[in-house]
């Protein structure tokens, strides 16, 4: 019992920080959050291309900034 | 970016459209956290005199924007033109939500550049109003990140017959 306590403390702290990144991610600039999206379109734009989705990422900087 | 909403407001105050704001999911992203969407959702009050300004506005998109493209085959499918490397969709106010949206938006500034973006209360009402699955996770995200105003949201809500799809979504 004690076992899957330590387990849901450790959940519980993950799903705490997960929460908190979104969190701090909502709080970006707007300029930053625009480079945010440059970099998913990026990241997603070949898996969507070889599913026949005709997508171009935006011709715009991307992410300058650590936002991990 | 930048340019692109340079762009939008040299249209602006050429006349092409009499008000614009940035709605959609990039509207959503400007109050919660970045997500994925390739159009940029511009929503237009078209000038008094439409038709006029219409074929005029389409010479003055050719004059303003040499950043302006004409789309190409695919990107006429997705009823975008792509502005300075950003596909931009122009929404016309299409009716009285949408309207009162776009008097009630935001203005703020990208880059030092002002622009203005629809208010975050109005875009959940868009999208209860839309009703798609997008939209419903759009209204999911902006209760969770956006400081909503919960008493503006509930007269909207209220005028425009969406209460009843709040609950049914959020209950």
């Amino acid at each position: 019992m004690a076992a899957m306590d330590g387990v849901n403390v450790e959940l519980a702290r993950i799903f705490a920080s997960k929460e908190e990144r979104r969190q701090r991610l909502a709080r970006l600039p707007f300029p930053e959050k625009v480079k945010a999206v440059v970099q998913l379109q990026e990241m997603t734009a070949t898996i969507l291309r070889s599913r026949g989705k005709s997508v171009r990422p935006w011709s715009v900087p991307t992410l300058a900034t650590e936002i991990q | 970016m930048k340019r692109t909403i340079e762009v939008l407001n040299g249209l602006e105050k050429e006349g092409v459209f009499a008000r614009y704001a940035i709605g959609g999911a990039m509207g959503a992203i400007f109050y919660t956290e970045p997500s994925l969407t390739f159009d940029l959702d511009i929503f237009v009050v078209h000038s008094p005199q439409e038709n006029e300004h219409d074929v005029r506005g389409r010479r003055r998109v050719d004059c303003i924007g040499r950043v302006v493209t004409r789309p190409s085959g695919r990107e006429t499918a997705s009823q975008c033109i792509v502005i300075d490397g950003v596909p931009v969709r122009f929404l016309p106010a299409y009716n009285s939500l949408v309207q009162e949206a776009l008097s009630r938006a935001q203005d703020t500034t990208y880059e030092n550049i002002p622009t203005r973006i629809l208010s975050s209360e109005y875009l959940v009402a868009i999208a209860l109003q839309t009703g798609r699955s997008k939209a419903r996770e759009r209204v999911r995200i902006l209760r969770e990140q956006a400081k909503l105003d919960i008493r503006l949201l509930a007269d909207i809500l209220k005028r425009h017959q969406l209460e009843g799809r709040w609950q049914q979504w959020t209950e």
